[in-house]
């Protein structure tokens, strides 16, 4: 078990398209710092200047990192763009190993139930890193440049309302309540990549196999629009600045546990079932 | 004059080929992926064909025509002003009827030239002919694209007691928050042809890019190009041509007919020539 996980860990993160999409999810970062986080560092020094002065409240990391951003084209983009970037890695990985043969070569050495399980971990993975590391990056850079100040209520500039999933963690322990949501981000992000893995088994071609699991992303964004529960659509929920009120956290849950079982619970099985040679 | 006149049916005769092999292969062979088209086009209207059934059936409306439904579905957003009040949120089903028609632009042509096409290239005996059947190829899935969609919608209609006409009903698409005080006839053309146009314009672009970046980030471009449309209003980012909130006879000084048509036509002709020449220089074994 050990050396296929190691094995297929190596493919998933040493490939060429694992440091594109990381490179795509940066640029997208960056250019949220460059265009809203660096023009606040004038209101930042005005804050330090007119000290004292009743009224102003110095704008945080918490209100401009790139997932705190509701108004902006990047953030939009980044968090629409999440199913494109996670599935590019490695999610067509078990395709290719069955139109190339190579994955009867690892079956003859290796138990098929640890290659599914191991493949899975591997493409799980892969998705959540180039999602995440971005995130990080952008997080780090706003931390650079504008302050940590704790948030308050009473300013209205924060995203985060009563009525919005974990707010008191969000102004007692806003990088918790950050921490928290980047794990959130992390699991969606393994789960999205990982349906690639169960359009494998019915799709002949590659791009289908890539490009399905955001079309889906996509078709439940406007499913979702169209019954008027916007909060439990993915594109929405996965955004820490909540852009609609009462997302719920066990829905949230009750979605990961079905996508966990939709890709792998279905591809460690079906993979089970199916005749490989 | 003869041996020219050869060539020329010969020429005339592989593009014919070629056409007919990515009517097959490139349309007809993915029907399924087409008929999720109508099936898109129907969600996209449900809530128009609830609200409408009842505003007819209480007498509140004039009637109801293909050209009503047909604005409501590519009505699009609103211009949008960035502040710190107002949240960015493109339409779900304005973005998935956009998403559907890039996935299904987006790889047909790279993974055939990866497979069989070698055959019909070397059948064709030219890239610039294999290149032009590709591009007629995007020219006939945008058609095909809104012809399937067209027909949906006129199914919509009909079933609501509607008439296939086009004449615009300023009550109906009042109730659902589209100002169409502004409209003239002159605009009709425009509202039909702008958001094929658009889709053409862009899947041209696609077809490029396939060659240059692959079909993975040629969709993550695709999408750019359309979050940006939604969010600044201008011609070129070509989004904006599909989204009839933004035409100037609803919001002034925006989206034109006639620089939309010229832009497009700029793009999808720049698109043609350096596809062409990127396409005559690939890589192809």
């Amino acid at each position: 078990m050990k050396q296929i996980f190691k094995n297929e860990l190596r493919r998933a993160f040493t490939g060429i398209p694992f440091f594109i999409a990381i490179a795509i999810g940066t640029v997208i970062a960056f250019w949220q710092v460059i265009q809203y986080v660096i023009p606040l560092t004038e209101f930042v020094n005005d804050v330090h200047t007119y000290a004292g002065k009743p009224g102003l409240f110095p704008l945080s990391v918490f209100n401009k990192w790139i997932g705190a951003e509701r108004t902006g084209l990047p953030s939009y983009l980044f968090f629409l763009v999440i199913p494109l970037l996670a599935s590019l890695p490695y999610g067509d990985s078990y395709f290719q190993d069955r139109k190339t043969g190579y994955i009867r070569h690892i079956l003859i050495r290796q138990n098929k139930v640890q290659y599914y399980v191991a493949k899975f971990i591997a493409v799980f993975l892969s998705g959540d890193v180039v999602v995440v590391i971005p995130l990080i990056i952008n997080l780090g850079m706003s931390a650079l440049i504008l302050p940590s100040v704790l948030p308050e209520v009473s300013t209205h500039t924060h995203a985060i309302y009563a009525h919005s999933m974990w707010s008191s963690l969000y102004y007692a322990h806003p990088y918790v309540y950050i921490g928290l949501y980047l794990l959130l981000i992390f699991i969606f992000s393994g789960l999205w990549a990982s349906i690639s893995l169960s359009v494998s088994f019915f799709s002949g071609n590659r791009y289908v196999v890539l490009l399905f699991p955001f079309v889906f992303y996509v078709f439940i964004h406007a499913i979702t629009n169209l019954l008027n529960i916007d909060r439990m659509s993915p594109s929405v929920f996965l955004r820490p600045s909540q852009p609609e009120a009462y997302i719920s956290f066990p829905i949230i849950l009750g979605e990961a546990v079905l996508l966990l079982l939709m890709t792998g619970g279905f591809f460690v099985a079906k993979g089970k079932a199916d005749d490989t040679f | 004059m003869i041996h020219s006149k050869a060539t020329v049916k010969s020429n005339i005769s592989s593009i014919i080929y070629s056409v007919r092999y990515d009517f097959w292969q490139g349309i007809m062979k993915r029907f399924p992926v087409f008929l999720g088209i109508g099936f898109i086009f129907l969600l996209a209207n449900i809530t128009f064909i609830k609200k409408t059934a009842v505003l007819l059936s209480s007498g509140n409306s004039s009637g109801l025509s293909f050209a009503d439904i047909w604005i409501y579905t590519f009505r699009g957003m609103e211009v949008y002003t960035p502040s710190e009040n107002s949240k960015f949120v493109i339409p779900g089903f304005w973005l998935l009827l956009q998403v559907y028609f890039s996935y299904l632009v987006s790889f047909w042509p790279y993974t055939n030239i990866s497979g069989h096409g070698h055959q019909v290239l070397l059948r064709c005996q030219s890239r610039w002919k294999w290149w032009i059947g590709k591009c007629l190829w995007v020219g006939m899935s945008t058609i095909g694209y809104y012809l399937i969609g067209a027909v949906t919608l006129l199914l919509c209609v009909w079933l609501n007691g509607g008439q296939a006409d086009l004449n615009v009903h300023n009550d109906i698409l009042s109730a659902f928050q589209i100002p169409m005080d502004g409209y003239t006839a002159s605009w009709l053309l425009g509202i039909f042809i702008l958001p094929v146009l658009a889709s053409l314009t862009l899947g041209m672009i696609q077809l490029v890019l396939q060659f240059c970046v692959g079909p993975m980030i040629t969709l993550i471009i695709a999408v750019a190009i359309l979050v940006s449309s939604a969010f600044f209003s201008n011609p070129l980012l070509i989004g904006n041509q599909a989204m009839i909130w933004r035409y100037a006879f609803i919001t002034p000084h925006e989206i034109d007919f006639l620089p939309s048509l010229i832009i497009d036509a700029i793009l999808i002709i720049a698109a043609f020539i350096l596809g062409g020449w990127r396409f005559s220089r690939y890589d192809i074994l």
